[in-house]
């Protein structure tokens, strides 16, 4: 069995293992079954594991970090939201939390499967700045996933806020967490992945002006990740000063996050992230 | 041998009776040995809470056991048969199991799912066990109920939600606030139930509370419980945009606060909520201020509907409960039938060890020229033989005596084997009652053939009827 065959039939497995997980995290939220959260969260470790075993093939194809191509960048981010929801799980931050945050990391782990391929990229030309492109991928990586657990705690707020307010009293009520702390966590992971972005940017534009790439500053792409990252520090200026309500605040969050998913989706209309700079 | 509960709670006794049979738990040792020497009980337990008096026994009869149990209570609290039979129930064998179970629960509690009972049932045996009055069959019962009621309310959320229309409030502050630490409370009117209500907010943690009143000494004398801050009314308005909590109940005709005070008050403080709970009858808080952003008002009829939303939870999670409850009775039964089964394992294996034991004591007399080498080898084979033959019929007879006649396939064993003389000089040194062997024919815990049986069922009816 060749490599690549392996690493679908992981990838299969862990798609298949996810959406399982998923199902029983749900039917927990739905109605409280104890043992389906177990079971849940059991999975969840083994979509993990598959996952982790998937990337070490990927670094042995690849003889390094595989995190050039967005099949890559994708499966790394599908990783860093397992491992997150593994983390809410184990600090009994909410099923809730978990189950947005597996409906999210689901999505991108199956779009990931049927629309990419880990083909190769065209990389080499940029050997001389590899490592900043390195740090580059890691930092929007990780930032994304920072954005996206604080875009789900935005989500909950708005969710919780909207009951309270209509005063449609249920379980699921009592099993949500707090206002006070859903607004708190999601700007605690803005607050963590909003400098993470901007750092990953000005690495980004460092590769491609050492490179001598400037053209490439004036793609589409630049201005609208930067009105993206402009949306999250407005989030950041606003919660500071204490102006805004709380429900001013999931929505900032929400639209930030939604201009980062646009934002990525842009990667096909542009050639910026061809990897080869033409 | 038979499991018994007798006692009375708050449904079949009124406060008045409630009160004549209550231990005081200094007494409680001197009443479990009484209660001991009372005919036919082999193991007791009391618990004895505000709400229930019950006496949890294993007696070797259930006939006349009501009667002897009844003259116990009649002898110990000086309180005539009459007087208090009417109000007195009695549950045996399987309904005093679940019985117990429920009431560990919490499903027989007033407040459904409430926890209290859970550490009072565990308490009551702790100290009947340190007083020596239980044995083999409540050391295993209490032991599982015990754990059955942890297991009920971490596996379902029956105790979670409040019942009461203060705790309410202060269920609903948690959803919006979480901790009331550093929380500042206005109370307005200092009435009984908003007094209740703080009184929860107070003890979470709220860090400030501003008592005002139409008459001011009664907001001093509430303002001093709590040592928050009196004040009047109209001043207490003002700094609207300084508490995070107004608990309203003033008796007044017309709205004290309107709607648009509440909007200006929330433009001075726009990124923190503000939680209104309005008790009064007529309102004191115009209800339009509920669609201020984010404000959240809830009148009195809204925090009975949290309630009774509540209740009704809790009440799909008590059926959740029972199907636990009969799972562990069909667990404490299979024990229980296992029990018995071990003497009679145990009969057997002491019988054929026996046997082994005097075949190898010939064997070695007639061959007297064997070393010690030779004796061990024969002596380890043979043994082998012996308990290759004993292992099946051993499991043959552990499952067959966890069936529907496990006793009379315990009997055919005992016959086919010729056990009789090994139990009945075993049950001499088993396992018995704690305090006293029973005077009866019928084995006690540890020995022979015994269970609970499944018919003799008493209705859940009551002593004297």
């Amino acid at each position: 069995m060749s490599d690549m065959q392996l690493l679908n039939g992981i990838y299969d497995a862990a798609l298949l293992l996810y959406a399982l997980s998923l199902l029983f995290v749900f039917s927990d939220c739905l109605y409280r079954n104890p043992s389906g959260k177990r079971l849940g969260t059991g999975l969840l470790v083994v979509v993990g594991l598959l996952q982790a075993a998937g990337l070490g093939i990927r670094f042995s194809q690849e003889k390094g970090l595989p995190i050039f191509t967005p099949y890559d960048f994708l499966f790394w981010f599908a990783f860093s939201i397992v491992l997150t929801s593994l983390a809410v799980a184990f600090t009994r931050g909410g099923e809730f939390t978990i189950l947005l945050l597996s409906v999210a990391g689901f999505c991108v782990f199956l779009l990931n499967r049927v629309w990419l391929t880990a083909g190769g990229h065209t990389l080499e030309t940029w050997s001389s700045v590899y490592g900043w492109l390195t740090m580059h991928v890691i930092l929007a990586n990780l930032s994304f996933a920072a954005l996206t657990l604080g875009t789900v705690f935005a989500i909950l707020y708005l969710f919780l806020h909207t009951r309270l307010k209509s005063k449609q009293w249920s379980d699921r009520i009592r099993r949500l967490p707090n206002l006070e702390t859903t607004d708190k966590y999601s700007y605690t992971a803005i607050l963590v992945g909003t400098p993470l972005l901007a750092i990953s940017l000005v690495v980004a534009s460092l590769s491609i002006v050492s490179e001598g790439r400037t053209l490439l500053l004036k793609d589409l792409k630049v201005l609208t990740t930067l009105i993206g990252l402009g949306i999250y520090i407005f989030y950041i200026i606003f919660k500071k000063s204490g102006r805004k309500s709380g429900v001013s605040m999931a929505r900032w969050a929400i639209l930030g996050y939604a201009f980062t998913i646009l934002n990525f989706l842009l990667n096909s209309l542009s050639g910026f992230h061809g990897w080869s700079g033409e | 041998m038979h499991i018994v509960v007798v006692g009375l709670n708050y449904r079949t006794a009124p406060v008045e009776v409630r009160e004549q049979f209550a231990f005081a738990e200094s007494d409680l040792p001197a009443a479990l040995h009484q209660l001991m020497k009372t005919k036919g009980v082999l193991e007791g337990v009391v618990v004895a809470t505000c709400n229930r008096t019950e006496i949890y026994v294993v007696m070797d009869r259930l006939h006349m056991g009501g009667y002897f149990l009844r003259g116990f209570m009649e002898q110990w609290f000086g309180v005539k048969n009459e007087q208090f039979a009417q109000h007195m129930y009695i549950y045996e064998d399987e309904q005093a199991i679940a019985h117990l179970f429920r009431v560990t629960c919490g499903l027989d509690s007033m407040v459904i799912g409430e926890t209290q009972i859970l550490g009072q049932v565990r308490s009551s045996f702790l100290t009947a066990q340190a007083e020596g009055v239980t044995g083999t069959w409540f050391n295993r019962l209490f032991k599982q109920a015990v754990t059955l009621g942890k297991r009920a309310h971490s596996e379902t959320s029956i105790g979670e939600s409040a019942v009461s229309v203060s705790y309410a409030a202060v269920e609903l502050g948690k959803r919006i606030f979480g901790m009331f630490t550093g929380k500042r409370v206005l109370i307005l009117g200092a009435g009984k139930m908003s007094e209740l209500t703080v009184k929860h907010l107070y003890s979470s943690g709220a860090a400030e509370v501003i008592v005002a009143n139409r008459t001011l000494s009664r907001a001093i004398e509430l303002a001093e419980k709590f040592s928050g801050k009196p004040s009047t009314i109209e001043d207490a308005l003002k700094s609207l945009n300084e508490v995070d909590i107004v608990i309203s109940s003033t008796g007044a005709d017309g709205y004290v606060l309107s709607a648009d005070q509440v909007a200006n008050a929330m433009k001075r403080r726009p990124s923190r909520p503000l939680f209104m709970i309005d008790i009064a009858v007529p309102r004191d808080i115009d209800p339009a201020a509920a669609n201020v952003p984010d404000v959240f008002l809830y009148d009195i009829d809204d925090l009975e509907g949290i309630v009774e939303s509540n209740l009704e939870m809790r009440r799909s999670e008590a059926a959740k409960i029972e199907v636990m409850i009969g799972e562990e009775m069909d667990e404490f039964q299979l024990w229980l039938k296992t029990l018995g089964v071990r003497p009679v394992i145990r009969a057997l294996q002491d019988k054929s060890n026996a046997i082994h034991e005097e075949t190898m004591e010939s064997l070695f007399n007639k061959l007297p020229e064997l070393d010690e080498h030779q004796r061990k080898v024969i002596r380890r084979l043979t043994k082998s033989i012996v308990n290759q033959m004993m292992h099946d019929p051993i499991n043959v007879i552990k499952e067959m005596s966890g069936g529907k006649q496990g006793n009379e396939a315990l009997d055919y064993f005992s016959k086919i084997f010729a056990l009789q003389e090994q139990l009945e000089s075993n049950s001499d040194g088993g396992d018995s009652a704690p305090v006293k062997q029973s005077s009866s024919t019928e084995r006690t815990a540890g020995s022979g053939d015994f269970s609970v049986p499944k018919t003799v069922l008493a209705p859940a009816g009551l002593l004297g009827r």
